[in-house]
């Protein structure tokens, strides 16, 4: 059982930096390739320089834009599918998904959820609820978990619904409140049934395979978790733990392992997080919603990054302002544009395999994507033992 | 005296007891069933008094697991959220008085969205009526003063050294403090220049990225540095000695007496209890805290009993609290409920002017009040509503059955020790074919009964009133 | 002036892009500014050389041959508001200068039905009431749907008949005595709710028709309309809403989608009352709170303050009207179309020539009217 240790941790890290300078950058995508189960049974040794912003996707009250949007998938089409809050607005009536394009921006597609089988009659209004998380399957399917109406949706990446499954109710392996949901290397699906204080896994098609949790505050205890993660290196279960103001993480049969941060509003604390990754090497990162930042973790639980939000004006945006004479005189009297550039109650964090760190910035109705920057390391440019005070994974 | 006598009188009192922190529970809170109105009236009706007008004494409401489970709307832009969150909070909340004077400053301080746009702005005014509201006039006017929401839509931005912008200025003396007739134009011309260079800083603007908050500036090279004659009195004034004069004007103790009499005691002011209480008032220096705690313990309270038409959030939010419902955080459908106060005519966050609402008879108009009928009535004549579910119960209590005027009068006694006329009485009765004694069994028939008895008091015409 | 004067006001909310509704294809300026929701000439259908309506607007453009359509163009007020609210408060208070309460329908109900008569001489149609239907003391119907008006309407049968049975009683006059002025007031009230229920009520009982409405809220709330007109229980002023307008995004497919439907609505609602023989004394006038930015930004175009709208009946003489704004740079009211005539001028033309009222009072100030529009 550990905690987070917080002191060391970065002199460590900006040690190796030091050391290994000269092979900076280094491709990332060489560097590991994606595990898949049987899972490794090692992390690998990094040194990181850090994340660098690439880009801010969508735009406010444009086509395209985005109302809250509150996840982001990865189509098997290398389309980002990004989750929809609002369905009542005028202009985006219906529109759950948005397909965008990373690289530059792009819009294509709005999938828009229609009638589901066997429910002749009834609009997306009608039967869908509140969705908020979302994950794609390699068939091109998304998944999402619908909090209200306690039932997990499946649509196709082109729009085409595929309906629905799951049984409301407290018992475990019934969903109840799910929203937090991730992928299995396998593809089955990890879900936060939040009402009951649990995670489930399940099937693709709804079959429960098991799960863990109960309410409370204690250290194995869950207090309304909110997102969950699958370590790709170990299969290990990484939750956000939303009211409890941590990040725990889990076996697969749910014992407690770790305890990532400690609740408040300073440096590597949290504050009711929400979604949480983890990319291939076991670095950890959390969407820490209520203080309007994303920080991340290494897999030992020391606290390495804060992302507070980097997004400058993009075209999108700029030719908003530019169609608004009165704006861009405010604009120009503005001493400081940078609160522009910030987090605002991030939902969702999510990475891709090729070290791309996506934020749902909800509150400010975009996706800010960074790019990770990092080496690994062989084993003779790795710092002695001795050196190293991370507390150890049990 | 016999035991039976002694035991009658005793319930009796317990009855009176119960029924007057009832009226009080309506006027400083939002009303509560008897289950609760039982509990409270343990405790003497002063020490009930000093719990509501101490709020500090309890803790406030959690309301992050309100906005996790409504990820899909908790948005600062959204006005409706923001009136939202205040429904959940005139519901559940352990300090209502907060609330309810933030409802009152509101009324009479009312700023619109429609007008601010900036939703923030709104939600920020509304934090800082509900956190001052209980402290004194001064500190609520100073805060008013500074409050951008306030500025913005009074158009304070525009009030210069070189060119005078009386908006706030009028504002202030006619509608927030004095009222007509208690001071010249030349007055507000000068509260005017005193408050010049009291402004916001440099929206920042909506596009690309949406609201963002924006904050109150004291610029002193745009201040009107001159002299100025106020109310009488000369002197190179600021905004706050504009303030503290007007603070010892007469007309302003009265003005605000007037509207919390108004707001807390009835729709047709006495003469003489609106003095007290302007005089409470003053003696203790505005304080407000200390003038609701008399107020409360005035007679002339204590018997004011369904003297007021109750506004729209009142209604709404007294009507969920005997159907009791939306006391947890995932129940959907609570964003309806400022939706409903909307369609009574009463907006919240978007009065009609400056003015705001106008109370009393108004707010009863045929499509208000159709809107208030029905909201109730579906409200409380559903059976599965756990206030109701909650009522039946204790009505049931050990017995197997009740007499139809003696279950009419439990249900009126159940929903917080309301009233009815005989005649009304005899209408529900007559029209529900309540005959002889109802059966209290088996329990699903019974609770059906005891809406529909619910349902059909929420109809009546007392029912608009509290 | 037939009698009695009906009058449909049909309030499309969110701003409606006056350009893309009848499009000012013949202005040079127009394809530049318009480079993502433009219409391309060949698709407008052209009313002359310079503008012609949206391409969707087929139904409607066969009104306008039939001369039954009045285009205001370059309607506006001045110091123009951005904000949907306020801009939309200005439209129902007939008020842009001062923040007033009281809406320009309110007080012509008040002034068509003094003694208050008729608790349906204003019936709104939509969720709640707006503010332009809005006056102290005159009652006005508001009904989200006809079919479920008034009290106690969720609930059915027997259920519904006791609990109307005992309102009925709770709230007569005589078991009161009216002991307390505001239990009498609250009970005329409930008794005048009661009424205008059931003068409603019969309304889609007595109503047959051969036109067939589309499903969409537009086509039902005109539906609507024409039942309570054709019921012939005395309404004057009717008012209907539609939303979605507010086309930041997505305009070249929400734009049509919104004009399609008020189009083949407008002609079906007038194709009901012509085949009742109920058109001539009805006239709609359709307008929205802003028009849009004269240039798009790549997807949609935002709030901006010039516009249009539309007067329409057999009484209307129909034709343009006022000058369409001209989109030059230099004519633009920073980067609206500039207004040219006062949205009161229509409001005191409807008031006056079409009921005989005396508009000044009602739209706060005098104002020139369109001379020979209604007949």
């Amino acid at each position: 059982m550990t905690g987070v240790a917080d002191r060391p941790a970065r002199k460590v890290e900006r040690m190796r930096t030091t050391k290994a300078k000269a092979l900076w950058p280094a491709p990332l995508s060489a560097a590991i390739p994606a595990p898949r189960a049987p899972y490794q049974d090692r992390y690998p040794t990094l040194f990181r320089r850090g994340h660098q912003f690439e880009i801010a996707l969508g735009q406010r009250l444009a086509l395209g834009g985005f109302k809250g949007p509150t996840d982001v998938a990865f189509g098997p089409d290398g389309w980002l599918y990004v989750m929809n809050r609002y369905p009542n607005d005028g202009h985006l009536a219906g529109v759950r998904w948005v397909q965008v394009n990373v690289k530059d921006d792009g819009f294509e597609f709005e999938v828009v959820p229609k009638d589901p089988p066997g429910k002749p009659g009834a609009t997306g209004h009608e039967w869908l609820g509140s969705l908020q998380m979302t994950v794609c399957d390699s068939q091109g399917v998304l998944y999402s978990a619908d909090e209200h109406r306690h039932t997990v949706v499946r649509c196709s990446i082109r729009g085409e619904t595929l309906g629905y499954w799951g049984h409301p109710g407290d018992k475990p392996g019934q969903l109840n409140g799910p929203t937090g949901m991730c992928l299995d290397a396998d593809e089955s699906l990890w879900i936060v049934n939040t009402l009951n204080h649990r995670v489930d896994h399940y099937t693709r098609e709804g079959e429960w395979l098991g799960g863990f949790g109960q309410q409370g505050t204690g250290p194995g205890e869950l207090n309304f978790p909110w997102g969950v993660a699958i370590d790709p290196i170990n299969g290990t279960v990484v939750v956000a733990d939303w009211r409890n103001d941590l990040v725990k993480r889990f076996s697969r049969d749910g014992k407690l392992l770790q305890v990532i941060g400690r609740p408040g509003h300073g440096e590597g604390e949290l504050h009711r997080p929400a979604g949480v990754a983890e990319d291939n090497h076991g670095d950890i990162y959390v969407a820490d919603r209520g203080n309007n930042r994303v920080l991340s973790f290494n897999y030992r639980g020391m606290f390495i990054e804060s992302f507070i939000g980097d997004a400058v004006i993009n075209d999108r945006g700029m030719q908003k302002v530019l169609t608004n004479l009165d704006m861009v005189r405010m604009r120009d009297n503005i001493e400081n544009l940078d609160r522009e550039k910030r987090l605002k109650a991030p939902v969702s964090v999510r990475v891709d395999n090729k070290g791309r760190v996506y934020i749902a910035d909800t509150g400010r109705y975009r996706v800010q994507v960074y790019r990770k920057m990092c080496k690994a390391l062989r084993p003779d440019e790795v710092d002695p033992p001795t050196l190293h005070v991370d507390p150890v994974l049990t | 005296m016999t035991a039976p006598i002694r035991e009658r009188r005793a319930r009796r009192a317990a009855a009176d007891d119960v029924a007057l922190i009832g009226h009080l529970m309506r006027r400083a809170a939002f009303g509560a069933r008897a289950e609760h109105l039982e509990q409270l009236a343990r405790k003497s009706y002063g020490a009930v008094v000093d719990d509501l007008v101490n709020p500090e004494r309890f803790p406030p409401l959690e309301e992050d697991l309100l906005e996790r489970f409504h990820s899909d709307q908790s948005d600062d832009e959204s006005t409706g959220w923001t009136a939202t969150r205040w429904s959940f909070q005139m519901i559940n909340s352990p300090r209502p008085l907060e609330f309810k004077m933030a409802l009152f400053w509101h009324g009479l301080f009312a700023t619109a969205v429609s007008k601010v746009t900036n939703n923030p702005m709104m939600r920020n005014q509304y934090q800082m009526l509900r956190e001052n509201g209980l402290s004194d006039f001064r500190t609520i006017l100073q805060r008013l003063a500074r409050d951008p929401a306030m500025l913005y839509w009074l158009d304070q931005q525009q009030n210069h050294a070189a060119a005078v912008n009386e908006n706030w200025g009028r504002e202030l003396l006619e509608l927030f403090s004095m009222g007509r007739g208690n001071y010249t134009e030349d007055d507000v011309k000068a509260a005017a220049r005193a408050f010049t260079g009291w402004t916001l800083d440099q929206t920042f603007p909506r596009y690309p990225s949406g609201y963002y908050d924006v904050r109150f500036v004291y610029r002193p090279e745009d201040h009107d540095e001159t002299p100025k004659t106020f109310l009488g009195r000369t002197g190179n004034f600021n905004g706050d000695d504009i303030i503290d004069i007007i603070l010892e004007q007469p007309a302003t103790a009265h003005y605000l007496a007037l509207h919390l009499y108004k707001f807390f005691v009835s729709d047709e002011p006495n003469r003489d209890e609106v003095e007290a209480l302007a005089q409470t008032l003053t003696e203790s220096r505005f304080d407000i805290r200390v003038t609701l705690k008399a107020m409360f313990l005035s007679e002339y309270f204590r018997q004011a009993r369904f003297k007021r038409v109750r506004s729209p959030a009142e209604h709404v939010i007294a009507t969920v609290r005997i159907a009791g419902r939306y006391t947890n955080a995932w129940e959907h459908g609570i964003d309806g409920l400022e939706d409903a106060i909307g369609r009574m005519g009463q907006q919240l966050l978007n009065p009609p002017t400056v003015e705001g609402w106008h109370p009393g008879r108004e707010w009863i108009d045929s499509a208000y009040l159709i809107e208030r009928v029905n909201f109730a009535a579906d409200m409380l004549g559903d059976p599965s509503a756990p206030g109701v579910v909650a009522i039946s119960r204790r009505i049931a209590g050990g017995r197997s059955g009740i007499e139809a005027l003696a279950l009419v009068d439990a249900v009126l006694y159940e929903m917080g020790a309301l009233m009815l006329s005989p005649a009304a009485k005899q209408a529900i009765i007559e029209n529900l074919e309540l005959v002889g004694e109802v059966a209290c069994n088996p329990p699903e028939v019974f609770a059906n009964t005891v809406a529909r008895v619910c349902r059909t008091i929420s109809t009546a015409r007392e029912f608009q009133l509290e | 002036m037939p009698i009695p004067p009906v009058l449909v006001v049909l309030q499309l909310s969110g701003g409606n892009d006056f350009m893309s509704t009848v499009v000012p294809f013949g202005d040079p300026h127009y394809y530049d500014f318009r480079k993502t929701v433009g219409v391309p000439e060949d698709r407008v259908l052209k009313i002359d050389d310079r503008v012609g309506f949206s391409p969707v607007m087929t139904a409607f453009k066969e009104m306008y041959d039939q001369g039954k359509v009045a285009v205001i163009q370059g309607i506006g007020y001045p110091s123009p508001d951005r904000s949907h609210f306020r801009s939309m408060d200005i439209w129902h208070t007939a008020e842009p200068s001062k923040i007033i309460a009281d809406g320009w329908l309110g007080k012509a109900i008040h002034e068509l039905d003094p003694q208050k008569q008729n608790v349906c001489t204003g019936v709104s149609f939509g969720q709640g009431l707006p503010r332009a239907m809005y006056f102290s003391g005159t009652p006005v119907i508001s009904v989200a749907h006809l079919e479920s008006y008034g009290l106690l309407t969720t609930l059915a049968g027997n259920e519904q008949r006791s609990a109307l049975n005992a309102f009925t009683r709770m709230y007569a006059p005589e078991e009161f005595g009216e002991a307390s002025l505001v239990l009498g007031h609250i009970g005329q009230t409930g008794r005048d709710a009661l009424t205008g229920a059931d003068m409603l009520k019969v309304a889609p009982q007595r109503y047959e028709s051969n036109v067939e409405y589309a499903n969409d809220p537009l086509s039902q709330s005109l539906k609507g309309i024409a039942q309570v007109h054709l019921a012939g229980i005395g309404t004057r002023i009717f008012y209907a809403q539609h939303g979605g307008y507010d086309v930041h995004g997505s305009q070249r497919q929400t734009q049509p989608r919104l004009w399609s439907q008020v189009s083949r609505a407008v002609s079906d609602f007038f194709a009901d009352l012509h085949a009742h023989d109920a058109a001539d004394n009805v006239i709609m006038m359709v307008f929205s709170e802003f028009g849009r930015r004269v240039r798009d930004n790549g997807n949609g175009t935002d709030h901006g303050s010039g516009g249009g709208a539309f007067l329409i009946g057999d009484r209307v003489a129909g034709g343009l009207y006022a000058e369409y704004p001209s989109l030059a740079p230099d004519k633009q009211a920073s980067g609206d179309l500039a207004f040219n005539n006062d949205f009161r001028t229509l409001y005191s033309t409807v008031l006056e020539k079409w009921f005989g009222l005396d508009a000044t009072p009602i739209v706060n100030g005098s104002f020139e009217q369109f001379e020979g529009i209604v007949r």
